[in-house]
This record gives C-alpha cells, sequence and structure tokens, in this order.
C-alpha cells in the first residue's frame, strides 16, 4: 500500500515532442510513470477476474458504436492525421474490442500485458510498458532519421525517415502507435518499468493520468 | 450533404490562400491550411462513423478509406487527398443509407398491406433485414391449416424465428480417415465440406474410435466378486 501512495505522489513524467510535430499536433503528449515490475508474471486471480468482468460488460455493438465515443474517435481521428487507416491498423482499443469479439473474452496473457490491457479498456486510452533500465532519459516523439533502425543488432528494423518514432535520448524506441523494440520490451530480468501513453488532441489529461495510474495499480497489486 | 458542400468551399479558399501568386505558400499559411485541413478531417471522420452507426446493423456499409505507409506527418496534397476521399466516401454511404431507407420504407409499407390484406400476397415473404431490423426472422403469408387454408382462402401472416441451421451440402468424395494428418491437408484442399463462415466441420470419427480407451478402462475396472450379485435381488 505504502508503495501505491509512493508512486500516487509522484506525477507522471512529461516526455517531449519534436518542434516540428509540436507545430503540426499543438496537443500531442506523450506522459510516462515508472513502476517496479511485477514479481510474478502472471497475473493473480483478481486481475484475471477484472478482465472476465470486462470481457462481461463489452458487447459486440459497443464495438461498433465506439469509434462515436470521445476517446476513441481522438485516436481514429489521429490515426487518419498520421496517414494511419484507422479501419487497417486498428486504434488500441478498437484492437482490444475485435480481439474480445473474435477471442470471446479477454484473455490474460501476463502480469504486464494484462495490466497495459486493463488501463486501455477502462479509460480507452493505450500505455505501453517499456524495460526502464534500456530507455536513456526522458521519452518523446519525432520523426525518424536517415539510417536510423528500430531495434539493435541484425534483426533491427530500418525506419525510413519521416516515419514518426517514440525515442529516448538516444534511438527510437518504437514506432508510434506501432510495435516496440524488441530490445527494449520487458523481460524477465526487468526491474523497473516505463509505462508511457500518448496524449492527443480530444483526449482529457486526465484520463491519460488515469490510465497510468490503473495500469501502476494493476501491477503493484500484490493480491 | 451539406458540410460536404461546405467543405469544398472552404477547400477551394484554403487552395486560393494557399496558391498565391508569389509561388510556394509560405511557412505560416502552410500550416494554417494543414491545420484547416485537419479539422476537416476530423469533422468527415465524425460524419462517417455517424453514418455508419446509422446504417447499423446493416451490412455492406463501406466506409473504409484505405491509407498507405506509416505514421507520418501529412503533406498539404496529402491531407487534401485524404479530405476529398472522406468526402466521397460519406457521399456513398449516405446515399446507400438514404436509398436502403427508402427500401425498407417500402418494405415496411409492403408490410402493413400483408398483415391487412393477406389472401392479396399469397406465399409472399419479407426478411426482417430487408425491414431494417436485426435478427434472421422472416414475414412470410401462409394458409391456414395448409391445404385446407389454402382451398378455403383462409391466409395469414407469419414470423418465423431463429437463424437457419447451415445448409448441408454432400461430400465431395471419400475421406481420407485412416492416415493422420490426412483430414487437415484434405480441409486445406478444400476436399472437405465447410461451415459458412469457412470453418471446417468437425472431423469424423474412426469407425472404432474409443475402442481403446474402453478397453484400458475394462482393464482398470476391479473384478466383480464371483458368487455375489451387484445388486440385491427383490423377493
Amino acid at each position: 500500500m505504502s508503495e501505491d501512495l509512493d508512486a500516487e505522489d509522484r506525477a507522471p513524467m512529461e516526455g517531449w515532442v519534436a518542434t516540428d510535430l509540436q507545430d503540426e499536433f499543438p496537443e500531442l503528449r506523450v506522459l510516462a510513470i515508472e513502476v517496479d515490475a511485477p514479481l510474478r508474471r502472471r497475473s493473480p486471480p483478481a486481475i484475471k477476474a477484472q478482465l472476465r468482468d470486462l470481457s462481461s460488460r463489452f458487447h459486440g455493438a459497443q464495438a461498433v458504436t465506439m469509434r462515436r465515443q470521445p476517446i476513441p474517435h481522438a485516436y481514429r481521428v489521429f490515426f487518419r492525421h498520421i496517414g494511419l487507416d484507422p479501419d487497417t491498423t486498428r486504434t488500441p482499443i478498437e484492437a482490444a474490442a475485435l480481439e474480445r469479439i473474435m477471442r470471446g473474452g479477454f484473455k490474460s496473457r501476463g502480469r504486464v500485458e494484462d495490466a497495459l490491457l486493463l488501463a486501455l479498456v477502462e479509460t480507452g486510452v493505450p500505455v505501453w510498458a517499456l524495460d526502464a533500465d534500456r530507455v536513456a532519459g526522458p521519452l518523446g516523439i519525432r520523426a525518424a532519421l536517415r539510417g536510423e533502425r528500430l531495434g539493435e543488432g541484425e534483426l533491427a528494423d530500418d525506419l525510413p525517415p519521416g516515419r514518426l518514432v517514440v525515442a529516448d535520448a538516444d534511438n527510437p524506441v518504437g514506432i508510434l502507435f506501432g510495435e516496440l523494440a524488441a530490445s527494449r520490451i520487458p523481460t524477465k530480468e526487468t526491474r523497473r518499468l516505463r509505462i508511457f501513453t500518448v496524449q492527443v488532441a480530444g483526449v482529457p489529461a486526465i484520463h491519460v493520468e488515469e490510465a497510468l495510474w490503473a495500469c501502476a495499480n494493476a501491477l503493484a497489486d500484490r493480491s | 450533404m451539406v458540410v460536404i458542400d461546405e467543405l469544398h468551399e472552404h477547400l477551394a479558399e484554403a487552395r486560393g490562400g494557399v496558391a498565391a501568386p508569389a509561388g510556394a505558400p509560405d511557412r505560416e499559411a502552410g500550416h494554417r491550411a494543414r491545420r484547416d485541413l485537419r479539422l476537416q478531417v476530423r469533422r468527415l471522420e465524425r460524419e462517417l462513423a455517424d453514418t455508419l452507426i446509422a446504417a447499423f446493423p446493416r451490412a455492406g456499409v463501406d466506409v473504409a478509406v484505405p491509407a498507405h505507409g506509416g505514421p507520418r506527418v501529412l503533406g498539404l496534397a496529402e491531407l487534401e487527398q485524404l479530405r476529398d476521399d472522406l468526402a466521397e466516401k460519406l457521399r456513398r454511404a449516405r446515399r446507400v443509407v438514404e436509398e436502403r431507407g427508402e427500401e425498407e420504407a417500402r418494405n415496411r409499407e409492403l408490410l402493413e398491406r400483408m398483415l391487412r390484406h393477406p389472401e392479396r400476397y399469397r406465399f409472399a415473404t419479407l426478411p426482417n433485414r430487408d425491414l431494417g431490423e436485426s435478427g434472421c426472422g422472416v414475414w412470410q403469408v401462409r394458409p391456414r391449416l395448409g391445404i385446407i387454408g389454402m382451398l378455403a382462402g383462409w391466409w395469414h401472416v407469419k414470423l418465423s424465428s431463429g437463424c437457419p441451421l447451415a445448409p448441408w451440402r454432400p461430400l465431395p468424395g471419400p475421406l481420407p480417415r485412416s492416415i493422420p494428418g490426412r483430414w487437415e491437408s484434405a480441409v486445406a484442399s478444400g476436399r472437405c465440406p465447410t461451415l459458412p463462415g469457412g470453418l471446417p466441420w468437425p472431423r469424423p470419427r474412426r469407425p472404432n474410435a474409443g475402442a481403446r480407451s474402453r478397453a484400458r478402462r475394462a482393464r482398470r475396472r476391479p473384478p466383480r466378486r464371483s458368487g455375489r450379485p451387484c445388486r440385491s435381488p427383490r423377493s
């Protein structure tokens, strides 16, 4: 409990957005918090029960009408603004809704993944987790530079220049609303997690912070 | 529709403003034009979503506007193209919804007439989905008491309920059942029947399926005590 209180005392860390992007999208923000990685990789029964509750509260018709709700709509619009088709590259909440319908429920896939999913479904705001020890400095959003790659080693993907990425002080850590670099995602050895989210125009700040704290609480819950 | 017209007017103004006589638009004008286009895209996306939801549960209202490439900052031309595509898709979707609405209104009138004078619409059928309603129900004009009603002119309208079962289709040929893995390959090659969703029928059981497990259970079962019946005979 004291851990929760400590976490709640801290405000989310505000990330940076490249100046040219800030001019185009003035309300684009990156927020992050750091929490201890969970000791066990499997979700406790309480988290699984919460996923089941969310599954039963979620219906097929909601998946269709979701695009008219303010927060999913805001992410859909932002997807359009950055050249993505939200009906092909689904927004995170719509992807979760589709998965719920296809699989018949939100399936538990691990402690961290479940915490991210809970935060996403409860608030509509997507959150991602990185290994905090492998991230240098605050996170931000910028366009990829020529010759940059996502990840390290032979399996790293080339990034076309101009591709919007989430980056730390050194390198891209993931494509914006896309895949994360394999070398930065949490593993068994991860001690600290950097949970981050992306706020776009039309999404109230309170929902963004709520998503971060919902995720942190799900990870801190030791029951 | 008015909104689209407004958008076209706005586009014309924006184009006029951007295409300044001096040549290339300056940074501020370009920025302003992109911001205006993003607002239009936001509005069109909202209206497209409204149209799709208004059409629900009807299928076939296409609202997809494909995009190419990954996340990036779109230039003026790309934003214009996106806005035009969205406007065109919205126009088409609205036309489809409008046409279907008219058709459904006609069908509802037809249903009223069928209910009022069933003898004029003998054996007519009207699915619920043609009325804009969900479910698999079908309104049918049928004779009461079968042939008697047909002869006597007793007609009435019935609403069937429930979705029909998947239609049975004959097997295209003998199914390979003996060799493991052949069923999967038969499914993959389309030689076995599939359900409407493309899913294969359940794998057929072998004639002697379960014989081995039955034999195993029989071996585990404790032997009966000889000379003593399982149940006490009633006298």
